[in-house]
């Protein structure tokens, strides 16, 4: 069930209904979106709900385990439970057969063949996001960093609650629990913010990275036809593309979430924008880069591991967090790509010479232009299909520049503009919802502009969003 | 300086009147952006048959007093019969509102029925088909092109025996052109930008290389004529491939919704006492010579005749006026050059109608 289309308008309209009408006692709320976000799930496909059903029991038990163990070594026994368990789901279903065929492909290199065996499974649905959130909940109750949730129907909820169940943010439980289990408000505040992260999700899901994903298809389906000039526009359509998906989905999930009282945390603030790689990891999928900054960076020795240890760490944790974008080589590249651009900055920090001030527009700004075409380059990386296509890019890319682009940039540029504009309003107020402030009917007029956009420039049918696959 | 929070910090000042005010003002502004795009896509769109639709029906609509001919039709017709030609050489008035081929004779039938309950019948209808119409069933969706009310009827759902999904693209086609006619929409802007940005040469190529956009801006009359200028043999090249598969792997055949469109307006002729002449529109002489094409369509011409057999006020023209590549744009439409001709022609075919 996607978030653009009718079957979920359908599905939110009775779900927020039944939420309203169940306003007064919690456990039947609770009870409501826990059946709401099974229902979102089985629609997808009613087989795999056994499967987040699983990884919700383990993680409640270990949770009560590590809060109720008399010892370290009962508490470290369950939360090692907890990470094998739900590691283990997503190393079976998204990563088996890649590591097996990587492994073939490796011996068939010193000649050796060898008959791999292949589950080919099929991924679930946002299995990456709700392992992980699950998972850090666990970890985060070994810590003391969280309360222990001992109602399963809250936590079941924690875990499933289906505006961000498929494609995050993936929520921290010292957030989000806390919610679930007191009663929320609901304020026209709230309804209204709700209202407007969703139009503007949806615009930038529908209209931005849809018609965008039109240009960059046509290049990266087969890079080798295509000349520089438009390989380099179908990189940053792609570069587009891929930030109006995301962040539209973020934005329709915390849309619908602020609409039933909850606050999910922010994913993105304005990433290409960034001056710096580390910049960008604080601006990007910011529930995930700190999802591994807490649990795989930090332990395993951050910048606290001397000169070499940190980059060791910072490539460590980027490599596996492309990994986690997709069972694909071309992710682990991408990951390996931003683990460089963080150590050679951090290489560059103490080689002495001339440096931009700091706290200087001018500077940022030189920074910022600096920072993009890194960033459109490893959108490159990330959406290549193999390394055939990568080296045709390459080649073509450089050698080219022969096309005619005039038009398809046009609609590029057009497609950017009001991403563009609202960015701009976000940046110079330092507020993402800067577009609240406009006067009530200019706020209307806005809504209808997004609708109406919305229904105009719809690519047809209905584009799965990119991070579903993840 | 850009290295900041970005938190989101605006709670908005509202309140329930507030909030519903501006869900007031955002569908308020979703009717208007509808309705600017209706009249932005009647009066710029790519889609040159939707235009010529509503032009078409603007006419009609905007004619204040009887006109002697009433010429109806497809989109050759609309293209090749000047009113201006008939009253030079006879003194007599007409409009031409042929749409486009996909209507077939509905769309006819529509406007003779609308023009009868104004004016009165007609001294004469002249009926301007191509040969490969006569086959064509009738497109819900484009019902819902015709600016007037009773398209979304119980009355015509039941005359043509649509379905609800006919009747639901009926209703997006009539109301909801932001959504009903994106593909055109996303066209259109492309083209006005085009046009706005680019020199003559560039917009001829551009045109060229592009099928969707139209080969010219047309010149609509308030006649209802349709004025084209400028031959375009690489289309016609293209078209006449078209029309030679269709002859070889087609037998010709009335549909459903021809055969009762026509009858309904033999019924009319017959009731008002006013003839109705069927002529064919222009044709590539080329395709004209060919075998298949008389195979075809004298089979066609004896399936029309035997179908309105009992009705003697309408005639049904036998032939066809053939023109060369320098005077065609497709296998069917004609340049402004060749229309004094067909005219002529055509007014011939309509006086001396054949045995």
């Amino acid at each position: 069930m996607l978030f653009n289309s009718w079957v979920f308008l359908a599905f939110f309209a009775i779900t927020f209904s039944a939420y309203l009408l169940t306003a007064r006692k919690l456990v039947l709320q609770n009870l409501v979106l826990f059946i709401a976000s099974y229902v979102f799930y089985g629609w997808w496909s009613w087989k795999f709900l056994g499967l987040i059903a699983l990884s919700t029991a383990i993680d409640y038990v270990a949770g009560i385990k590590i809060a109720d163990g008399s010892d370290d070594a009962t508490r470290r026994r369950w939360v090692t439970v907890s990470c094998v368990s739900n590691l283990g789901i997503l190393a079976l279903f998204k990563y088996f057969d890649f590591f097996l065929g990587s492994l073939g492909d490796l011996l068939a290199l010193f000649g050796l063949q060898a008959a791999m065996p292949s589950l080919s499974l099929v991924l679930p649905v946002g299995i990456s996001f709700y392992t992980f959130q699950s998972m850090s909940y666990s970890i985060d109750v070994y810590r003391g960093h969280t309360q222990v949730c001992r109602n399963p129907l809250n936590f079941a909820v924690y875990v499933s609650f289906f505006p961000q169940l498929v494609a995050g943010p993936i929520e921290r439980s010292s957030n989000f629990l806390p919610q679930v289990e007191r009663p929320r408000t609901i304020t026209t505040a709230g309804l209204e913010s709700g209202l407007f992260l969703i139009l503007w999700g949806l615009f930038k899901k529908v209209v931005v990275a849809d018609n965008a994903a039109l240009i960059a298809n046509a290049v990266f389906d087969d890079p080798s036809t295509g000349s520089g000039a438009e390989l380099w526009l179908g990189a940053l359509a792609f570069t587009i593309q891929i930030y109006g998906d995301f962040s539209g989905y973020s934005d329709i999930a915390r849309g619908l979430a602020k609409a039933m009282g909850f606050e999910l945390m922010v994913n993105f603030k304005l990433p290409y924008f960034a001056t710096s790689p580390s910049d960008f990891w604080r601006r990007w999928h910011v529930s995930l880069s700190s999802w591994l900054r807490d649990y795989l960076y930090i332990p395993l020795g951050g910048n606290r591991s001397g000169k070499y240890g940190t980059y060791r760490n910072l490539m460590l944790t980027m490599a596996l967090g492309g990994l986690w974008h997709g069972a694909s080589w071309n992710f682990v590249l991408w990951g390996v790509y931003h683990g460089l651009l963080l150590v050679v900055v951090r290489l560059l920090a103490h080689v002495k010479g001339p440096r931009l001030p700091a706290k200087r527009l001018w500077a940022d700004l030189v920074r910022m232009s600096l920072m993009f075409p890194l960033t459109v380059g490893g959108w490159i990386l990330f959406r290549i299909h193999s390394m055939a296509d990568l080296r045709a890019f390459i080649a073509g890319a450089f050698t080219s520049t022969d096309a005619e682009v005039g038009l398809t940039a046009v609609v590029l540029a057009a497609l950017w503009l009001p991403v563009l504009v609202m960015q701009l309003a976000q940046l110079i107020a330092d507020d993402l919802l800067v577009a609240l402030r406009l006067p009530v009917l200019l706020r209307g007029v806005l809504y209808g502009l997004l609708i109406a956009s919305c229904v105009a420039f719809a690519t047809g049918e209905s584009i799965e969003f990119i991070y579903f696959q993840f | 300086m850009l290295e900041r929070g970005y938190e989101e910090h605006t709670t908005p000042r509202t309140s329930p009147p507030r909030l519903l005010l501006a869900v007031l003002v955002m569908a308020l502004t979703v009717v208007g952006a509808n309705w600017a795009v209706g009249r932005f896509l009647d009066t710029q769109g790519t889609n040159l048959g939707y235009v010529y639709i509503a032009h078409k029906w603007r006419v009609l609509s905007t004619l204040d007093a009887p006109v002697d001919w009433l010429v109806l039709g497809d989109s050759s017709g609309s293209q090749a019969f000047d009113p201006q030609v008939l009253h030079d050489t006879t003194g007599k008035t007409a409009i031409n509102l042929g749409t486009i081929g996909n209507f077939g004779l509905s769309d006819d039938l529509w406007m003779l029925e609308e023009y009868i309950d104004r004016f009165g019948p007609p001294e004469r209808v002249v009926l301007i088909h191509v040969y490969d119409v006569w086959h064509r069933s009738l497109k819900p969706s484009l019902i819902g092109r015709i600016p007037r009310p009773w398209v979304l009827s119980d009355q015509t759902a039941e005359r043509y025996g649509f379905d609800q999904e006919a009747r639901r693209d009926i209703f997006l086609n009539r109301y909801v052109r932001l959504f009903a006619e994106r593909t055109s929409l996303r066209k259109s802007i492309e083209y006005a930008w085009l046009r706005l940005t680019s020199d003559d040469e560039e917009l001829a190529d551009a045109r060229k290389k592009d099928r969707a956009l139209p080969p010219e801006d047309p010149e609509l009359t308030d006649s209802g004529f349709v004025r084209m200028c400028g031959a375009l043999p690489s289309a016609l090249k293209r078209d006449s491939r078209g029309h030679m598969r269709f002859l070889k792997k087609r037998r010709p055949r009335i549909s459903k919704d021809n055969r009762e469109a026509l009858l309904s307006i033999a019924k009319l002729a017959q009731q008002h006492g006013f003839p109705v002449h069927v002529i064919n529109g222009p044709l590539y002489e080329r395709l004209e010579r060919k075998p298949e094409f008389h195979g075809y369509f004298d089979r066609q011409v004896t399936m029309l005749r035997t179908l309105v057999e009992d009705y003697p006020m309408v005639h049904i023209g036998p032939n066809v006026l053939g023109f060369d590549s320098a005077h065609l744009q497709n296998v069917d439409h004609i340049s402004c050059d060749a229309t004094a001709d067909y005219t002529r022609w055509a007014i011939g075919q309509v006086l001396q109608p054949a045995p």
